[in-house]
């Protein structure tokens, strides 16, 4: 061990910039709701009467909070800390992942709570690839957050929720990695959970099967079965689930086994990418590609209602992407259609 | 003349006097010879007299002992900090120096009884005075030295953490700083700023240990009084802690970790103030604010001002009034101070003018934060506006959009110039 070095240690701190002080009443909160009530504060101070909930459940730990619309998962440390950690849990997917990670020192001693910042979800992303992990937490210092309390209260009220997407720390395209589906279990109501994540739904083929209006009639007769995944741009960024819905550019991909009035294995499967308002025009230069063993098909839109691709039975497993612009593409576990 | 008889207090026409207590002297040449060195030896021989007899005097040597620590604390911390806050020496001392020396203690209103260990031991809960007699009431010697548990005890003086919140300090205690610092932050701190037989790995196995079971004792403090503070260890915690090491030993290396924390955190300070005057300050440029939004088509740059200015006019006329005009006491101390600021007055003299702190100063304006609502008040409504419509959409244009009206209320666009806040404040102030 080296020498110590004589300093005198400091007892008191400077209460961090724009900290908000909370009263006596607050003593003996938890610190998660010593942040909620200085987030509270914050809000009253500004004279802004933004919603902010759940109402019944905002010192809960576990739950995100809803700021205006807005998706924001609260982060609390102590006051001199040195090291957050974000649980990572609501960011498994995109369906539960937060806008806005906003980080709040607190001192529950003193009663005093400081917000260094806020983080966007791409923010969070970039840095929690390069960040240390424990456990179900990623761990970073307070000072990768910046623009204290009033970047997350300027956010929340001039964007509109859509132009902040959720975005998952697993992307849809490694979730989906490296796993098959059955094409068969649909037909069973059968679900996997990497289709779940991405938002896709069964729907009843009667109700749905070709609703975006250009019947292909041969595989209209024949449909067993249709998932429906939602997705949407968000900027040049490809979402699902939940954020798609809230996309103005936004639209769905259709898989649809096919095959003989009431047949208990599909034959063929049809991949039908259109727009989510029937008829309307598909964004240019969504890329669906689909590789079935050596055969590959690929299909650009260009003032397009919809693309749609066709293939048969095989022991090839079908692998499908969805690519736009520069952007990561959303790659689908990969089928498995029975010969 | 030693510690044990020698009391520090608070000096009604300012400062900390010493004070020699004849009959301490007394008790320590009758009963001792003479008076013997500080140690935790004496201390602990002063404290088991206390406890073995109704003489007030052998806790008077121990009262003695700890003004000593409260004085060294109390002057470390005022001279850290007495420059950029203003906090005063007296005040300080009024709360933890507030022993006379008298041998009775007062019970009650008019009440009084000799200052016996006997007494103290059953006096009801709470803070009880002098601070000095709280320390020796709350003091368990298996768990620490007499001058370090003063110490811990005037870090959690709930008063006296009041006092410095309101000249903008923190008093962190050992134990919420152990709890809040990272493995990487101990391993540094220790490395860097600690002296000891132990190994680097056996005081951050001790510190990692540490956290999960402060959070339970913690939780269970907060419920048995309803108080987030004045956590202390004891003994089966510090046991749980370290199952085959003696707890005493363990809440010294506790306090030899947080100790090194502090030094750490006191260098890393000192360094970023140096290199942030070094740095210099320098604004963003106003001038950003005309080219911020500018489209290709639209209204002209003449006309986008006149849209500024008129959202800006109309946020300041809803938001500072309220601000300014707060009802209640501190309504003549707001606006003294802001009609100081229009005037471009800095912190200090502006907390000489009004008779307040520099702290006081600080969390009372905050104009930063009210030009940032502003700021975004005013965007709200420009972004209505074709020219500003991308503000919605675009985290990157809303910031911009923000951060130039910021700017604009702040700074003057030139030298000279009153900054469009200060004028907005110094015309209200000025209408009866």
């Amino acid at each position: 061990m080296s020498s110590p070095t004589p300093i005198e240690p400091l007892e008191a701190f400077p209460m961090p910039v724009g900290a908000i002080e909370l009263d006596d009443s607050a003593a003996a909160l938890s610190a998660r709701s010593l942040a909620v009530a200085g987030l509270q504060q914050a809000l009253r101070d500004r004279r802004l009467p933004l919603p902010l909930g759940p109402e019944t459940a905002l010192g809960d730990a576990q739950r995100l909070l809803s700021l205006n619309r807005f998706a924001v998962q609260l982060a609390t440390g102590g006051v001199l800390a040195d090291q957050l950690e974000i649980d990572a849990t609501p960011w498994d997917s995109e369906a539960t992942a937060p806008q806005l990670l906003l980080a709040a020192l607190v001192d529950e001693e003193n009663a005093v709570v400081a917000f260094p910042g806020v983080l966007t979800g791409a923010e969070f992303l970039e840095l929690a690839r390069s960040a240390e992990r424990s456990d179900q937490a990623v761990l970073l210092d307070p000072l990768a957050f910046h623009g204290g309390v009033d970047r997350l209260l300027t956010l929340v009220q001039l964007l509109e929720p859509e132009a902040l997407p959720h975005l998952s720390l697993t992307p849809a395209a490694q979730a989906s990695a490296g796993s098959v589906v059955a094409v068969i279990d649909w037909l069973r109501g059968q679900l996997d959970e990497a289709f779940s994540a991405l938002g896709g739904e069964l729907t009843p083929v009667a109700a749905g099967a070709f609703r975006s209006g250009v019947v292909a009639s041969q595989a209209a007769e024949q449909a067993l079965a249709m998932l429906v995944i939602p997705f949407g741009l968000s900027g040049d960024q490809l979402v699902s689930g939940d954020a798609a819905r809230r996309c103005v550019r936004k639209f769905q991909l259709a898989l649809i086994p096919t095959g003989p009035d009431h047949a208990t294995h599909p034959t063929g499967l049809v991949v039908r990418l259109s727009s989510a308002v029937p008829g309307a025009l598909l964004p240019d230069g969504l890329q669906l590609d689909a590789r079935q063993g050596s055969h590959r098909q690929t299909i650009t839109s260009a003032m397009s209602t919809e693309l749609e691709l066709v293939f048969q039975a095989s022991d090839q497993l079908l692998d499908v992407s969805l690519r736009y612009s520069e952007a990561e593409p959303v790659e689908l576990p990969s089928l498995q259609l029975p010969s | 003349m030693g510690q044990y008889q020698e009391l520090r207090t608070l000096n009604p026409r300012g400062g900390v006097k010493a004070v020699t207590q004849s009959e301490a002297a007394a008790y320590l040449r009758g009963s001792l010879g003479a008076e013997p060195e500080p140690s935790r030896g004496s201390d602990l021989d002063l404290l088991r007299s206390a406890q073995d007899s109704s003489d007030p005097l052998p806790l008077l040597c121990l009262r003695c002992r700890i003004s000593h620590a409260l004085e060294t604390w109390l002057l470390v911390t005022f001279r850290a900090h007495q420059r950029s806050t203003g906090i005063e020496l007296e005040a300080m001392a009024s709360y933890a120096l507030d022993d006379e020396g008298l041998l009775t203690i007062r019970t009650g209103p008019n009440a009084k009884e000799p200052f016996t260990y006997a007494q103290l031991a059953s006096m009801p809960k709470g803070l009880i005075s002098p601070f000095s007699a709280e320390v020796l009431r709350s003091y368990d010697s298996a768990l620490c030295g007499l001058p370090h548990w003063a110490r811990l005890k005037i870090q959690s003086h709930n008063e006296l953490k009041a006092y410095f919140r309101q000249h903008g300090l923190l008093l962190i205690s050992d134990w919420a700083l152990l709890r809040n610092s990272s493995p990487t932050r101990v391993r540094q701190a220790c490395e860097q700023h600690l002296r000891s037989g132990d190994t680097i790995e056996t005081l951050c196995g001790l510190h990692s240990r540490y956290g999960p079971l402060y959070d339970a004792a913690k939780l269970g403090h907060k419920q048995a009084t309803g108080k987030a503070s004045g956590w202390q260890p004891d003994l089966p915690f510090l046991r749980e802690l370290a199952p085959d090491q003696d707890p005493f030993a363990t809440n010294e290396r506790l306090k030899a970790i947080a100790s090194a924390i502090r030094r750490l955190m006191t260098e890393q300070a000192t360094k970023s103030l140096d290199e942030a005057a070094e740095a210099g300050y320098e604004p963003a440029d106003p001038a950003s604010l005309s080219t911020a939004s500018s489209t290709d088509k639209g209204p002209s740059s003449a006309e986008l001002t006149a849209l500024i200015n008129a959202a800006l006019q109309r946020a300041m006329g809803a938001h500072m009034p309220d601000v300014i005009s707060a009802e209640g006491r501190q309504r003549d101390l707001l606006r003294c101070l802001w009609a100081g600021w229009a005037e471009g007055m800095s912190n200090r003299p502006l907390a000489e003018r009004c008779g307040t702190s520099c702290g006081t100063v600080s969390k009372k304006l905050r104009p930063t934060e009210h030009a940032t609502t502003i700021a975004t008040a005013a965007a709200l409504e420009l972004k209505r506006q074709p020219a500003f419509a991308s503000c919605g959409q675009s985290m990157e244009a809303a910031e911009r959009l923000v951060e130039a009206l910021r700017n604009h209320l702040l700074e003057p666009e030139r030298e000279g110039d009153v900054a469009p806040l200060r004028r907005w404040i110094q015309q209200y102030l000025s209408n009866p």
